[in-house]
């Protein structure tokens, strides 16, 4: 499943055999039904599935939130499993930045407040946080509305915040959770712009859960599960070559 | 699919995990806080009445019983400045002697050693039968009410040791034995001597003293040149302190400059009631008070008297009846007003022996539930509030757990805002309590109140524990909506409504 271009870099997160029940005996769910997947430094990945199909709990469980009921988690080599409390909050915090379909900004908090709550966690000065969350809501292009709170601006600019507060920390993976659900076309177009940027000039690892066709022009792999399996993985080349025309976009 | 082979494991460096300063934990809940304003103004609102209302019942106790041992001392004083005039004028009696040798009172104990002659050891002798006795006294009225009745009769023990001689302790003897009860002091030899030593003793003192307080008196009643004791106090002559102390009294300048005072309205009071005797005069003040003209009395005089037109209007009448040149207006209302002072203070002592709380802070054992109940109504409140605050912030939390945030700290951002709330509601309610005992006391007690000295550190310090237990309460109601927010998992930031 490894595809040519990504074979000679390091992996950053690995499942192996990952399952996840709910419930038990005669009345147990199955979320995933073992799942290997191996995702390299630097990659873009859209996972796509309809509803129910196990996605969301694939992403919970690479991003460190869920815990599996078989198999393993290896994020950056490390075993998820067996870390504690602080370990998996040290994980949140300087390895992995959320993004999430809600926005989920911190309501009564500006924008450039809302970016330095990680490095708060993460022990940064408060005048350094402020620096470096300036520095990341200009990249965002927001840098003049850093006063304004979440209800003061558009649902674009919201998950843009969202995305310089995902940074913060310099993490090594971006997980995005259909980032860009709750926007218009246009404003989604932006976004997915932005997240593209980062992962070139940064190269840092995107996992992107998405329905959004557009991703699939940008990313490099893409993820289908399917009731609870990788029914496909395919590269973006290969997407190109069998659907490109079938969207209307190529 | 292949299983990809691994490189060896490393282990997470989490050691730069930083644990977040109480400061910022503070900041972030005040920050919340304002933002959710109305939410958390029914909080402190809560909050403020429990603790105004522990508060209220702590200090209004504490000013009750201020105000009332205030009066207590006051009427005290009052009565003792009413005996020591009779003692001008008459020798003590057996009983006064008794009691002013048990309690071991200084200034009488040296005028009696004076006055008996029989020098400072007797009398100091003398004082320790006497404290006895009384002991025997007291053990024998805490007898029960039925062998009390059998053994005393009708006389209090008091009476009824001082009567006492030893064939009628013989009898009493017998009857203790026959009910089964124990001998005062102990046993019957140590009564024996008691009263066959030291009743004779002190019956021999108590004689000394009065002949030789009649002589005092009779000394001073020379030198007054045939003036009653009163009108000589009255009109303070000079040189009166130095002839009352030289005949062995022992009164302050403070308290003859009471007893004169005393003196003076006792004379006017009893003008005023020669005055009011008078028919056609008591007719009319009873048209001018409506009430029947029987009732025209002194008390009715300084019900009525209230202002200075009214003392006018009552000094006209008086005049015409032929008042004394001392009789003014002015003073008719200074003698009512003193007299409604003292109604006021025999009042205030009523209260006192129907409600004598004891417990923390004076409160009465119903007061303390009602306090008690109150703040688990209080935490009932806050915990509820709290819970309704976390429910609705489950997608904040869980970001913030997303974003790195430890259980402890989330823990701590709740019970913040909790004590923050409770600091706030708490001081508002402190405020609010104290001033409603306040006026509740003014109304209570009014003018009295001025006599409640002593108060302000006791209240001062129910302030202090009221605002420590409503913080604390604040806190621990917290404490489960906290930990439940603390347990929050994560994923729940995933979720979209």
């Amino acid at each position: 499943m490894t595809s040519k271009d990504s074979a000679d870099r390091p992996i950053i997160i690995r499942t192996l055999g990952l399952e996840k029940h709910y419930g038990i005996g005669d009345a147990t769910t199955y979320a995933l039904r073992g799942v290997d997947s191996s995702i390299a430094r630097g990659e873009f990945i859209a996972v796509m599935g309809p509803s129910g199909s196990g996605k969301s709990t694939y992403f919970n469980m690479i991003g460190g939130l869920d815990s599996a009921t078989r198999g393993r988690i290896l994020i950056d080599e490390v075993d998820v499993a067996q870390l504690s409390a602080v370990e998996l909050a040290f994980l949140r915090c300087q390895k992995i930045g959320y993004i999430f379909q809600s926005y989920n900004l911190i309501r009564y908090m500006t924008a450039l407040e809302n970016v330095t709550v990680p490095m708060a966690f993460a022990g940064v000065s408060p005048e350094e946080a402020r620096r470096r969350g300036m520095a990341l809501l200009a990249l965002v292009g927001l840098e003049v509305r850093w006063a304004h709170r979440p209800i003061e601006m558009s649902g674009g600019q919201q998950q843009r915040v969202a995305i310089a507060r995902s940074l913060c920390n310099n993490p090594k993976i971006l997980l995005a959770d259909e980032p860009t659900a709750n926007l218009d076309l246009d404003t989604g177009q932006e976004i997915l712009e932005i997240l593209r940027r980062i992962n070139q000039e940064r190269k840092m690892t995107i996992v992107c859960s998405t329905h959004d066709h557009r991703l699939l022009k940008i990313c490099d792999r893409i993820l289908w599960i399917r009731d609870g399996r990788i029914e496909r993985v395919a590269s973006r080349e290969d997407i190109h070559i069998t659907v490109g025309s079938i969207g209307g976009e190529a | 699919m292949s299983n990809p082979t691994f490189h060896a494991l490393r282990p997470i460096v989490a050691k730069d995990q930083v644990r977040l300063s109480v400061g910022r934990g503070f900041r972030l809940a005040m920050s919340g806080m304002s933002y959710r304003m109305f939410r958390s103004s029914v909080t402190i609102a809560i909050l403020s009445l429990a603790t105004a209302f522990m508060v209220h019942m702590l200090s209004y106790g504490l000013l009750q019983h201020a105000t009332e041992r205030g009066a207590l001392s006051e009427l005290m004083h009052q009565r003792r400045l009413g005996q020591e005039i009779t003692r001008l004028s008459d020798a003590d009696s057996d009983a006064t002697i008794f009691d002013a040798l048990a309690t071991g009172l200084p200034e009488r104990i040296g005028e009696y050693s004076r006055w008996s002659g029989l020098g400072a050891a007797r009398t100091t002798q003398t004082c320790v039968f006497a404290r006895r006795l009384r002991e025997a006294a007291r053990a024998l009225d805490d007898f029960p009410v039925a062998a009390r009745a059998v053994a005393l009769g009708d006389a209090t023990a008091q009476e009824f040791l001082l009567s006492f001689d030893a064939g009628e302790l013989s009898r009493l003897e017998a009857q203790l034995n026959h009910l089964g009860l124990r001998a005062p002091l102990g046993n019957f030899p140590e009564l024996k001597r008691l009263v066959i030593e030291g009743l004779p003793q002190l019956r021999t003192f108590a004689k000394a003293v009065q002949i030789g307080q009649k002589s005092a008196i009779d000394e001073l009643n020379r030198s007054f040149q045939g003036e009653s004791i009163v009108e000589a106090l009255r009109q303070s002559s000079p040189g009166l302190a130095e002839r009352i102390r030289g005949v062995g009294f022992e009164l302050t300048s403070k308290d003859l400059g009471d007893l004169s005072r005393l003196a003076s309205r006792t004379t006017d009071i009893n003008s005023v009631n020669r005055l009011l005797q008078n028919g056609d005069i008591s007719t009319e003040l009873g048209r001018l008070f409506s009430i029947d003209p029987s009732q025209v009395n002194f008390e009715s005089v300084s019900e009525y008297v209230s202002n200075s037109s009214r003392a006018t209007a009552v000094g006209k009448w008086l005049a015409q009846a032929g008042a004394p040149p001392e009789i003014t207006p002015q003073r008719i209302l200074e003698l009512a007003t003193t007299h409604r002072h003292e109604v006021k203070l025999t009042r205030a002592l009523g209260n006192l022996s129907e409600d004598r709380a004891v417990g923390w802070f004076g409160l009465s054992e119903r007061n303390q539930w009602l306090v008690v109940l109150s703040f688990l109504v209080c935490v009932v409140g806050v915990a509820n509030a709290m819970l309704m605050s976390v429910t609705e912030r489950f997608t904040e939390i869980a970001t913030m757990k997303c974003l790195g945030a430890m259980d402890g700290f989330v823990m701590l951002l709740f019970v913040f805002e909790a004590m923050i709330q409770g600091l706030v509601g708490g001081i508002i309610g402190l405020f609010l309590g104290v001033i409603l005992a306040t006026i509740r006391a003014a109304i209570e007690y009014g003018s009295l109140l001025a006599g409640a000295t002593g108060v302000v550190l006791p209240v001062a310090s129910a302030m202090l524990v009221s605002l420590v237990v409503g913080v604390a309460l604040a806190a621990i109601a917290a404490v489960g909506p906290a930990w439940l927010a603390a347990r929050l998992s994560p994923m729940e930031a995933m979720r979209v409504e």
